[in-house]
């Protein structure tokens, strides 16, 4: 159709060419036409002018034309319209065999594709499922690699090998569990691993508890074990000490040598103990932190160690205060030890816990915890002090205390306090042992017999005399011996030894290192107080014959001795040279009751001569002729005396024989001039003198023949006793008494004579004198002088009276 | 507060003759270990039946060192019994024993009850160097009870202490049952007095 069309619009413009209007008119219609324009315009123009047959035959012309141009065309392309349906003819054969072998073709397509469709579909298929296989395979390595890091927590766990749970747990956490492809698992571990984690906290608990409740007992017996340790060591120390001062005293040796062996030895021991300490503690008692490290261990690894160093801190200062209670219902005496090895124990742990536990503890909060068992201990202790009475507890628990402090000292633990409270204790200690003192003393002086003690054997000799070094010479004497004291010296001496050694061994160890002048302090006391007054009391009340009393001086005698031995003894066991000991030696602390006792001996044997010096009432006053062997009374003082004498020399020490009996001659003197001077005797004749002179000289020459006794000052002084009644005699037989009026001879000759009774006496002699002179003329002459001197004498004193 | 009655005994011990063991042997202490302390004694706690009665004893252990050979009157005076042990199988300790004997007799109470006892008896008999009859024969001549024991079988132990206890409590309450109607006819005159200064403290209260 539009093939048509564009030739008819081509067509218009050739068709016309100058033309008349009618010939334009036609031109423009078939354009139209040939273009398909409205041919409106040219209708309204026909009806317009009137003239619609022009138009219809313009449009007859032009269908005319039209056809014969048709027609032309129809007769110019028949031939080859004719052959163009040939060619379609053909043409639609070839495409029916083209279809044809197209369809064939499909059908041979879609039976060859069939089959590899299908396999293509399944290769899809296969690859989809490869891949997804490869997803599972992929979360299922990662998943067995979580599944076997928490069956390794599962192991871990059940070996109880908490760390490495926990680290596998921790692993899981922060590597695993965010990519875990199950969410199942996921939510199974996160479930689970809190519970882990608190399962590990509660079991690591459970263990520490049980490592608090175990290292209560192990404490104990470390403490314990410690004490012996300190205890043991002191004793070697001690045993070398022995030995040293042995060795000093045997060896020439410089003192400088055997310091430095004591020191080296020291050092060895020192470090000994500590080794062993640690070493044989751990072997021996299971000593065994690990729990406690483990537990601190997994807490660190759980993160919270603070809360841990806290709960531990707590529970070990609960133990301690529990360690703390003193049972009411068991005496101290008997729980000190465990007490005491209970708080060493804790701290012996404790310091090792500060030294190994990287930080769980802290130096300070160590420090606070001594600090108030220190304080608590002290307390208790006061309170358990004061409320003892037997000395030997008192000592028991301050040596245990005292080995408590040298064992924690080595673990660098201040220990002053303690050794105060023992130091302010000694002084009620050592009342506790003079009472006990004082008892056994008294016990032991009113067992006195008053007897020499016998020995029969050798020990004995050595256990009474030698070991208290009272013996007065080295040469041990035969046996059966008999010693010059009673057996209350040896009794005495014991009880004071023991004294000593109890003082000392109160006193050592306490942290003071020079106590000598404490123990003798407490010595002098006991000596002073105790023994003198006990001594005293025993010679006033219990002494009431002339032996027992010439006993108890002989006694005196030789705990003068013995208390040299007292002092050289303390000194020795506290460790003081011996010099320095004798250097600031004081007077015989027994000195009252030395005195007293020589006092009542010399009372006691004053009056036994007095009952002799009655006789002096029968001596003639007025005798014709001078006695030529002294008075009946001076005859018998002397054979009194004398046996006196040779009992008292065996058992009195020359010393005290001599004040003794210089104390009664001195009373016989006294007694012999009381007489002529008293007023039984109103006067007497020279003869009576001549015969009292005689009697003094018998009494001096017995003074003399105790001179080998005893030195020759002291044999002089015993005859100066006599002096008064040896200077009134002198007087009275001298031919110029007046010569007791110089001053110079007076006071060589007569410096005792009191003047007023040299008057008295004179006196007497004076009248009897007249009477002799008328009797005996021959004598008269020389009498005569010697009455002149005589009166004027007499005159002169009253004059000066 | 209840008091059980202390019964003190000194435990008197030559050296080397197995002291410790007799003494742990015995005691019923917490500890397993004894050592003398520096002053030279180890103490000890037991606490029996006998006759009905709970007793408890007091041992003091002494040192059987030379150093510590005079033990002072301390520990002596306190004691109600002492028992000298002494080793079978050495006779020096057997002879030691009257040293001990005379140190006892000086320092001790005169009614100290005493009780001689041969420890190590388990040992071979080709190992003993004191025969029994002989310690019997000391024992008999200070007029003393004799036993032998071993402290390593157990052989004896028991009976030594309960012996030793057995004779103090009835030397005790014959003592007491003497001393009774003394302290009250001190008490009749003045009762107010009699009644305000009794010193019947126990002993087991004073510390």
């Amino acid at each position: 159709m539009y093939s048509s069309k564009t030739r008819r619009k081509v067509a218009p413009a050739t068709a016309n060419g100058g033309e008349s209007a009618d010939k334009l008119d036609q031109l423009l219609l078939s354009s139209a036409i040939c273009n398909g324009e409205d041919l409106g315009p040219f209708v309204r123009k026909g009806f317009a002018s009137g003239k619609p047959e022009t138009l219809l035959h313009h449009l007859r012309q032009f269908s005319r034309a039209k056809e014969s141009e048709i027609e032309e065309v129809c007769r110019a392309h028949y031939q080859d319209f004719i052959l163009a349906v040939d060619d379609l003819r053909s043409l639609l054969s070839d495409v029916d065999l083209l279809k044809s072998a197209l369809s064939d073709s499909n059908s041979k397509l879609q039976s060859v594709a069939g089959p590899l469709l299908a396999s293509l579909d399944s290769y899809v298929e296969a690859q989809n499922i490869s891949k997804n296989v490869d997803l599972a395979l992929k979360s299922i390595v990662f998943c067995v690699k979580l599944m076997e890091l928490c069956s390794r927590a599962n192991y871990h766990l059940s070996n109880n090998n908490f760390y490495m749970a926990l680290k596998c747990t921790d692993s899981i956490e922060n590597e695993l569990l965010d990519k875990t492809p199950s969410s199942t698992l996921k939510r199974m571990l996160e479930k689970k691993i809190p519970a882990v984690r608190s399962h590990i906290e509660r079991k690591v608990n459970k263990e520490f508890g049980d490592w608090l409740v175990e290292i209560r007992v192990v404490s104990r017996n470390l403490g314990q074990l410690a004490i012996g340790q300190a205890s043991s060591a002191r004793q070697r120390e001690e045993d070398l000490r022995i030995k040293q001062r042995q060795a000093e005293e045997q060896s020439r040796l410089s003192l400088r040598d055997c310091v430095y062996a004591l020191h080296e030895d020291d050092d060895e021991d020192g470090l000994d103990g500590v080794e062993s300490d640690s070493n044989g503690g751990t072997g021996l008692l299971g000593f065994d932190l690990t729990p406690l490290y483990r537990a601190y261990h997994i807490h660190q690894t759980l993160g919270v160690e603070d809360r841990f160093k806290q709960y531990y801190f707590e529970n070990r200062k609960l133990q301690l205060t529990s360690d703390f209670q003193v049972s009411s219902m068991t005496p101290f005496l008997e729980s000190h030890q465990t007490f005491f090895a209970q708080i060493a124990g804790f701290f012996i742990v404790e310091d090792r816990i500060l030294r190994t536990g990287g930080g769980l503890i802290s130096k300070i909060e160590v420090e606070n915890l001594w600090e108030a068992a220190v304080s608590k201990m002290c307390s208790v202790l006061e309170d358990q002090f004061s409320r003892m009475q037997t000395a030997n507890h008192l000592l028991l628990i301050k040596d245990y205390v005292s080995l408590l402090g040298v064992t924690l000292r080595r673990y660098g633990y201040p220990v002053d306090a303690l050794l105060d409270v023992l130091s302010k204790h000694r002084d009620k200690y050592h009342e506790l042992l003079l009472s006990d003192c004082r008892k056994q003393i008294s016990e032991a002086l009113a067992a006195d017999k008053f007897e020499q003690m016998l020995m029969k054997k050798e020990y004995e000799y050595s256990m009474n005399v030698l070991s208290f070094q009272i013996q007065t010479s080295d040469i041990v004497p035969a046996f059966p011996y008999v010693a010059p004291f009673s057996s209350t010296v040896p009794d005495c001496c014991r009880i004071v030894r023991s004294f000593i050694e109890d003082s000392v061994s109160y006193m050592s160890h306490g942290g003071q290192l020079d106590f000598y002048d404490v123990v003798k302090k407490y010595l002098d006391r006991l000596l002073g107080e105790v023994l003198d007054e006990a001594l005293l009391k025993l010679i006033s009340t219990s002494v009431h014959g002339v032996s027992p009393a010439m006993q108890v001086a002989a006694n005196m005698a030789v705990l003068e001795r013995a208390c040299d031995f007292f002092f050289r003894h303390a000194a020795q066991l506290s460790g003081i040279p011996l010099r320095m000991a004798e250097r600031n030696r004081r007077q015989f602390p027994l000195n009252k009751a030395r005195d007293a006792a020589e006092d009542m001996l010399s009372g006691l044997l004053k009056t036994k001569v007095d009952g002799f010096m009655t006789l002096i009432e029968n001596v003639n006053w007025m005798a014709d002729e001078p006695l030529q062997n002294g008075n009946e009374y001076v005859n018998e003082v002397i054979i009194y005396l004398e046996t006196l004498v040779s009992t008292a020399q065996q058992i009195l020490p020359a010393q005290v024989l001599r004040r003794v009996l210089q104390d009664v001659l001195a009373h016989i003197s006294e007694m012999i001039v009381g007489a002529l001077f008293g007023d039984s005797v109103k006067r007497f004749n020279i003869n009576a003198i001549m015969g009292v002179d005689i009697d003094v000289r018998l009494l001096e020459s017995f003074a003399d023949n105790l001179a080998p006794l005893f030195t020759d000052g002291e044999s002089n002084q015993l005859k100066t006793a006599l002096a008064e009644s040896r200077q009134l005699i002198n007087l009275l037989l001298s031919n110029h008494p007046e010569n007791f009026l110089n001053p110079v001879i007076r006071e060589r000759s007569f410096n005792i004579l009191d003047y007023r009774k040299v008057v008295t006496i004179s006196e007497k002699l004076r009248d009897p004198s007249d009477r002799l002179f008328g009797t005996f003329g021959s004598r008269g002459s020389k009498a005569n002088p010697k009455k002149k001197s005589l009166d004027a004498l007499i005159k002169r004193l009253k004059d000066v009276n | 507060m209840l008091c059980v009655p202390v019964i003190i005994i000194t435990l008197i011990i030559c050296a080397g003759v197995g002291k410790s063991c007799l003494l742990l042997r015995f005691s019923d202490d917490s500890f397993t270990t004894s050592f003398i302390t520096t002053i030279g004694i180890d103490f000890k706690i037991r606490t029996i039946e006998l006759d009905g009665k709970r007793i408890k004893l007091q041992i003091w252990d002494t040192a059987g060192q030379e150093r510590f050979r005079t033990i002072t009157t301390a520990y002596y005076r306190g004691a109600m019994g002492i028992l000298l042990v002494y080793d079978v199988t050495d006779e020096s300790s057997f002879n030691n024993i009257r040293n001990w004997m005379r140190n006892i007799e000086q320092h001790a109470a005169d009614s100290v009850n005493r009780i001689l006892v041969g420890n190590k008896a388990d040992m071979d008999e080709s190992k003993r160097a004191v025969p029994t009859a002989k310690g019997q024969a000391l024992a008999d001549e200070y007029g003393i009870k004799f036993f032998e024991t071993s402290a390593k079988t157990n052989f004896n132990v028991e009976q030594v202490f309960f012996s030793i206890a057995r004779d103090i409590k009835q030397r005790l309450a014959e003592t007491d049952s003497k001393a009774e109607p003394q302290t009250i006819k001190i008490s009749k005159p003045d009762p107010a007095k009699g009644s305000t200064s009794a010193p019947e403290k126990s002993a087991c209260c004073s510390s």
